[in-house]
């Protein structure tokens, strides 16, 4: 690493810092000033909370079952978004066949596809449902993009020199697709993560994060409902960290 | 022997091909030379299938193997200049080291100079071996030297080979070709060339 770039980091760290603590400041004050733990909890006291949810073993079954089905539903959006796309882009009947879906999917309301669906899937599988729904377009238009983009040259001489088929996807169509599948699998895991959140707010799953952000506000529990409001946050920002990590290593 | 028998073409309703035909002999070098705009590449990518005519047959070419060499030099930018050269088959020869790109052969296209290109793509086309060779302005961006050893590479291909070049280049064509098709606006548009 250059020393300009080691700079560079530094500063960004530093900056990152000062307006983490800039907020949590501004919170604080916000606690002092409203003096009501029912409307309200202290940054200190979220911290503290959530140091002892730490301990407790509902917890991390909470945590573990709602990433799992959450990234149950991502790859599965992920696999049939790539799957279709290209079934779309061989016959263009099945793309306009798929397009009112597409439409649908990304205009209506989460909450709409969550209350239909407890009528139709069982709690635990909902989420998986939901962040499937939320994943399933963004990755059908990355790819369809791609393909769409595909250097029409490269593919002439494709034609010309025979190559196969698996030939053609790896030099010619996977390039193409690649930087807008990247990008779709950046940004879906962030609205999957959500939707799925949402989604078992609603199902209400045994071990579930949803479940206990609802369950801490049925109960007025508001230093619960931040904790786990908090632990949703540096989950999320967690998979994306480690989904854009892996994203790099591809590039 | 390749033939185009009263061949159309248009492009949204304008002529670019009109009841044209030609032959090009087997074995030998056909220079195509014509001011731009007149229809070589159109008579380039009808060769290759690449297009279908409005009208008209071209016989000749059933089941036979073509090496191409586009106008532009549509190498794949994330395969080194060797992979390159051999992604659509690998020749007898080494003609990455003949056309004098031993040294790069572990370079990216964006790393080469134009002629640099050029040479990679007519390698590619080279190690192809194809029964006929569709040459698309080869030696354009070579320095004199280069383009000889290309032309001298091409030359040697023949009898055995079939080479179609398009060229704007009189002593390009004079010095290469056996023969020389001119498009023109008369040929072009329905008086029989050869």
């Amino acid at each position: 690493m250059t020393t300009s770039s080691t700079k560079n980091r530094k500063k960004k760290i530093i900056v990152r810092t000062l307006v983490a603590l800039f907020w949590i400041a501004a919170w604080q004050v916000l606690c002092l000033f409203l003096d009501s733990d029912l409307l309200i909890a202290s940054p200190f006291a979220v911290i503290r909370r959530i140091g002892e949810l730490l301990f407790v073993g509902e917890f991390w079954l909470s945590v573990l079952n709602s990433l799992l089905r959450i990234l149950e539903g991502y790859i599965l959006g992920v696999v049939l978004g790539v799957f279709c796309a290209a079934l779309g882009a061989l016959f263009p009947p099945f793309s306009a066949l798929l397009s009112p879906v597409i439409i649908i999917t990304k205009t209506a309301p989460v909450t709409s596809f969550v209350i239909l669906a407890l009528v139709w899937i069982k709690s635990y599988n909902l989420a998986v449902f939901i962040s499937f729904l939320m994943v399933f377009p963004l990755i059908y238009g990355g790819v369809r993009e791609g393909i769409e983009n595909a250097d029409k040259k490269l593919l002439e001489v494709a034609k010309v020199y025979h190559f196969s088929v698996g030939k053609t996807l790896r030099l010619v169509y996977y390039p193409a697709i690649k930087p807008f599948l990247l990008t779709g699998l950046s940004t879906a895991i962030g609205f999957g993560w959500k939707a799925g959140i949402t989604g078992e707010i609603f199902a209400l799953p045994k071990y579930a994060i949803g479940t206990r952000l609802y369950e801490s506000k049925i109960y007025l529990e508001t230093l619960d409902v931040f904790a786990w409001t908090t632990v949703i946050i540096l989950l999320s920002l967690f998979i994306e960290k480690m989904i854009r990590l892996a994203i790099k290593r591809i590039r | 022997m390749i033939t185009l028998n009263h061949i159309s073409k248009s492009y949204d309703e304008k002529k670019v091909l009109h009841n044209f035909s030609c032959t090009f002999t087997e074995g030998k070098i056909t220079a195509v030379m014509g001011p731009s705009g007149i229809g070589k590449t159109t008579l380039f990518s009808l060769l290759l299938g690449l297009m279908k005519p409005d009208e008209g047959t071209i016989s000749g070419l059933e089941g036979k193997k073509i090496s191409v060499l586009f106008q532009e030099d549509r190498l794949f930018p994330f395969l080194t200049a060797k992979e390159n050269a051999i992604v659509a088959g690998e020749g007898p020869k080494d003609y990455l080291a003949l056309l004098g790109l031993k040294e790069e052969e572990n370079s990216l296209p964006s790393a080469l100079s134009g002629g640099m290109r050029r040479r990679v793509a007519m390698a590619r086309a080279l190690n192809y071996d194809g029964e006929i060779f569709l040459l698309d302005e080869p030696f354009k961006g070579l320095d004199p030297e280069t383009k000889e050893q290309a032309m001298a590479l091409f030359r040697n291909l023949t009898p055995k080979k079939t080479i179609i070049f398009i060229t704007h280049d009189e002593k390009e064509a004079e010095s290469l070709a056996d023969e020389i098709l001119i498009l023109d606006e008369r040929t072009a548009l329905g008086e029989s060339a050869s």
